[in-house]
């Protein structure tokens, strides 16, 4: 019985021990000094009187901050609101890192987009961008697409309301070699529950834009166009996961092309020497004449794919 | 006897055994919980918007109207109700009424001028009396700001930004040059031939948003609106539909019916101040 008493004594100081610490908040851990692979889903401290990547800016005021507490209460920073419990995660700076790294990555982006600007033609595009990151920041790379022309409203009513049948040109397809450069990076909170990282992009490309006048009599014959074509572009990207982001994206394409000459008269030659002769009139014609600079604004949607699919970072945390 | 205290023995020390690993595998549990769990995703934020006044004047510009592009003053007023909710009442008024599009200056080159024989084409001035143009608007909106944070310009320039969405409603003023010039009245037909689609409308305006502030009581304000509102901008005949005068002739009507829903697209860009000057930081 002496035995099971001793037993007992140990076995309930054991006991003891947990539960008296068990009622102690745990204390809160310190922050990782070391770093680690990857940016963690914790929460990010941005506030202006924290850590390194807290206050980014003071936005030019240089006046001291007021704490939501008002003014006649601590700050929170500064030991907590008077009468409210501290939070242990109070203690904890957590500053992630840059969620995404693009250099040596190759970026593969398909994409749709459609026209903005012309009230009596759109055109919907396909295509992709295929980009290599030099650094973080700067790409090079070239893009191409291919249209689908769809004539609107306006520009059946022209016919009827005005008795004029307008001049038109198709979008055939289109490539670029493209310099790319991201001249911001942020970061926002959705809903104040995730963070989500994304960036600024620009674009400036040089290549050829193909097109194809649309007759304005049936039957007519039509011919293509080449035109040396520069485009700029702004977008927003938001980084999803390692390997994956999605775009919007404005590009503006500037080039000079060819119209249907306005003078056009039927051809007399029906036969196909003849037609071909007088296609090569037109087109001759409408050089001299009828040569307009374009602009075509558009607006793109893009997933991009990231080879390699992941990245490391290289600098400690 | 001894068998029985020793089954006793053993239930005792099971159950002791119990009591001393069940609060240290609720204490495992516990210590497995992050300390940041409850913490908010973003600490100590600058509330820019939460219980501040926004006002402030700026520009908008029409996109892709048919015949008049429009550069309008764009007072707007609003208030946030928290962070993430704001009512904000707006208006434009067009100081450019006779920009045209190119597809106007189109039509005018194209169509015949005054003193040319037609058959059928309207005479240029007559096809430009019946063209419409934004003349003003009054609208109001709901703003949802879910996404807010901070971006870096160059790694120099910092600042604070929100994404939102919004919705409303308002009314939209239309003029016209000639709403019914003398061509396009038949005095022996019911209905005229062109009447262009003049005076209040009303627009549902829905559209998305950004402010990027330069200083805590300072923003830029960028926003896209789709105003919807029935219309038929050139105030032609759009059904197609024709009627026969008291003489005999057949011509073509323009009636109420001819306008349809339409979008116009308004990029604005204001320069928004929030009152009171300085923001909370959230805990």
């Amino acid at each position: 019985m002496k035995r099971l008493a001793l037993g007992l004594f140990v076995i309930l100081a054991s006991v003891s021990v947990p539960l008296v610490s068990l009622a102690q908040e745990p204390e809160a851990p310190a922050a990782d000094a070391t770093g680690g692979d990857k940016a963690p889903a914790t929460p990010a401290d941005t506030g202006p009187t924290s850590g390194p990547d807290i206050d980014l800016s003071d936005l030019g005021t240089g006046e001291p901050l007021e704490p939501a507490a008002g003014p006649g209460k601590k700050a929170v920073g500064g030991g907590g609101e008077s009468g409210a419990p501290r939070k242990a995660w109070e203690d904890i700076v957590v500053v992630p890192r840059k969620a995404f790294l693009k250099k040596y990555r190759l970026e593969l982006a398909p994409f749709a987009g459609i026209t903005l600007n012309d009230p009596l033609i759109r055109h919907y595009s396909f295509g992709g961008d295929l980009n290599f990151y030099l650094t973080d920041v700067l790409s090079v790379g070239g893009e191409a697409q291919y249209f689908i022309k769809e004539l609107s409203e306006r520009e059946s009513l022209v016919g009827l309301q005005y008795y004029l049948v307008p001049t038109l040109n198709k979008l055939k397809y289109h490539w670029a070699v493209v310099l790319g450069y991201v001249p911001g990076y942020g970061k926002f909170g959705l809903f104040n529950k995730w963070i989500v990282h994304w960036d600024l992009t620009f674009a400036a490309g040089l290549g050829q834009m193909h097109t194809e006048i649309i007759p304005r009599a049936f039957g007519d014959k039509s011919f293509e166009n080449t035109d040396i074509a520069g485009h700029f572009g702004l977008g927003v990207r938001l980084f999803v996961l390692d390997w994956l982001t999605l775009s919007v994206t404005f590009r503006d394409y500037m080039y000079r092309d060819v119209f249907e000459f306005k003078g056009r008269q039927p051809c007399a030659d029906q036969s196909a020497a003849g037609q071909s002769q007088c296609l090569a009139q037109v087109k001759s014609d409408s050089e001299a004449h009828q040569t307009q600079f374009v602009q075509n604004i558009m607006m793109f949607f893009s997933i991009s794919l990231y080879i390699p699919p992941s990245f490391t970072y290289r600098t400690p945390r | 006897m001894m068998k029985k205290t020793k089954a006793m023995r053993n239930v005792i020390a099971l159950l002791l055994g119990g009591i001393v690993c069940l609060p240290t595998v609720a204490r495992a549990e516990k210590e497995r919980k992050s300390p940041l769990t409850d913490a908010p995703v973003i600490r100590r934020r600058l509330e820019l918007r939460d219980k501040r006044f926004e006002l402030g004047v700026g520009a908008g510009v029409t996109i892709g109207q048919d015949f008049y592009n429009a550069l309008l003053v764009m007072p707007k007023v609003a208030f946030h109700f928290n962070d993430w909710l704001s009512l904000a009442v707006l208006a434009g008024y067009n100081v450019t009424p006779g920009w045209k599009s190119s597809f106007n200056d189109d039509v005018n080159s194209a169509l015949p001028k005054p003193g040319t024989a037609v058959v059928k084409s309207p005479l240029a001035p007559d096809a430009q009396a019946t063209m419409n143009h934004i003349a003003w608007a009054a609208l109001g909106q709901v703003e949802f700001i879910p996404l807010s944070g901070k971006i870096a310009i160059l790694s120099t320039l910092f600042s604070y930004f929100d994404f939102y969405i919004l919705a409303g409603g308002g009314v939209v003023n239309l003029a016209a040059k000639d709403a019914t010039p003398a061509s396009c009245v038949d005095p022996n037909a019911k209905d005229p031939l062109c009447k262009a689609v003049t005076g209040n409308k009303l627009a549902f305006n829905g559209g998305v948003g950004a402010h990027a502030f330069i200083a805590r009581w300072i923003a830029l304000n960028f926003e896209l609106h789709d105003l919807v509102y029935k219309n038929n901008a050139s105030g032609r005949t759009v059904l197609g539909n024709q009627q026969t005068t008291s003489d005999g002739h057949l011509v073509p009507a323009t009636t109420d019916r001819d306008t349809e829903w339409t979008n116009n697209y308004v990029f604005s860009l204001n320069f928004q101040f929030f009152l009171p000057t300085k923001p909370k930081i959230s805990r």
